[in-house]
């Protein structure tokens, strides 16, 4: 029975976000039919936001930003079409877990992202004096930064959390045993505890 | 530094003991008394333990 309930609240949330993200790419494409860009674009990035995998409206939405890139380069509106391909690489950044959904998309707009950067008037004297190569060379090592959490001190991170929570609620139910009266080894035991796990949370917060 | 932050963990802790003991076993007023370094016992051993992971977390 507890069962069903919670593959039932699963489906629920799954369809929630399963449909939001097709109601999002039905905006979109309302807006790209309009040809305004600019909002085509926040409507699909929401889109893939809402991400589940093998939902099709997220695949589709990540088909129409790189489509309005092109268009956009095309039209010589590097403005816009950097933000397209922005939104495409921080939507996907956006909904990545202990994986990245659609890496291949990912690097593909770091390229696109890269090549508009160096288009534009460098700021620094020290910039100008690059070459073009030179300048794309080092936005894509700069793209190319991995700021992923290591999913290993993730878990110990949640574990310290969960059990220094759950050991604060043993300590007050089990040390307590009525108004006059402390129990001395399970408080030892739970506050013990609760050191530990708290100890893990902070480890598990600087490696992770 | 280490040594300092290790004797916050142990004084933090000791004080915690103490406060508790106070408590329960003493009277009025000393019980009350005894009891409020608790919390600052508390907060002496988590910033201890804090800082022997994290040394430079404050600065």
């Amino acid at each position: 029975m507890i069962g069903l309930i919670i593959i039932g609240l699963i489906m629920m949330i799954f369809l929630k976000v399963y449909f939001n993200s097709m109601w999002e790419y039905q905006q979109g494409e309302g807006f790209l039919v309009k040809k305004d860009y600019e909002n085509a674009v926040t409507h699909y990035e929401r889109s893939i936001k809402w991400y589940t995998p093998l939902n099709k409206y997220v695949n589709k939405s990540i088909d129409r930003l790189w489509e309005i890139g092109n268009i956009l380069q095309n039209e010589n509106n590097d403005k816009l079409a950097l933000e397209a391909y922005i939104s495409l690489r921080g939507s996907l950044y956006a909904v990545r877990s202990f994986y990245t959904p659609h890496k291949k998309w990912i690097e593909m707009a770091d390229g696109k992202i890269a090549d508009l950067i160096v288009k534009k008037e460098p700021y620094s004297e020290e910039d100008k004096k690059k070459t073009i190569e030179q300048r794309r060379r080092e936005e894509m090592e700069v793209l190319k930064i991995d700021y992923a959490p290591n999913p290993f001190w993730a878990v110990v991170l949640e574990i310290g959390f969960i059990g220094w929570i759950g050991c604060a609620i043993g300590f007050i139910f089990l040390a307590f045993v009525n108004k006059d009266e402390f129990n001395n080894r399970k408080a030892a035991l739970w506050g013990g505890l609760i050191i530990t796990f708290y100890a893990l949370w902070i480890l598990g917060m600087v490696n992770a | 530094m280490r040594i300092l932050y290790i004797l916050m963990v142990i004084t933090g802790l000791f004080l915690i003991i103490i406060s508790f003991w106070a408590g329960f076993n003493t009277k009025k007023p000393f019980n009350i008394v005894g009891i409020i370094f608790a919390p600052i016992g508390l907060i002496i051993c988590l910033i201890g333990v804090l800082l022997l992971i994290v040394p430079k977390f404050f600065s």
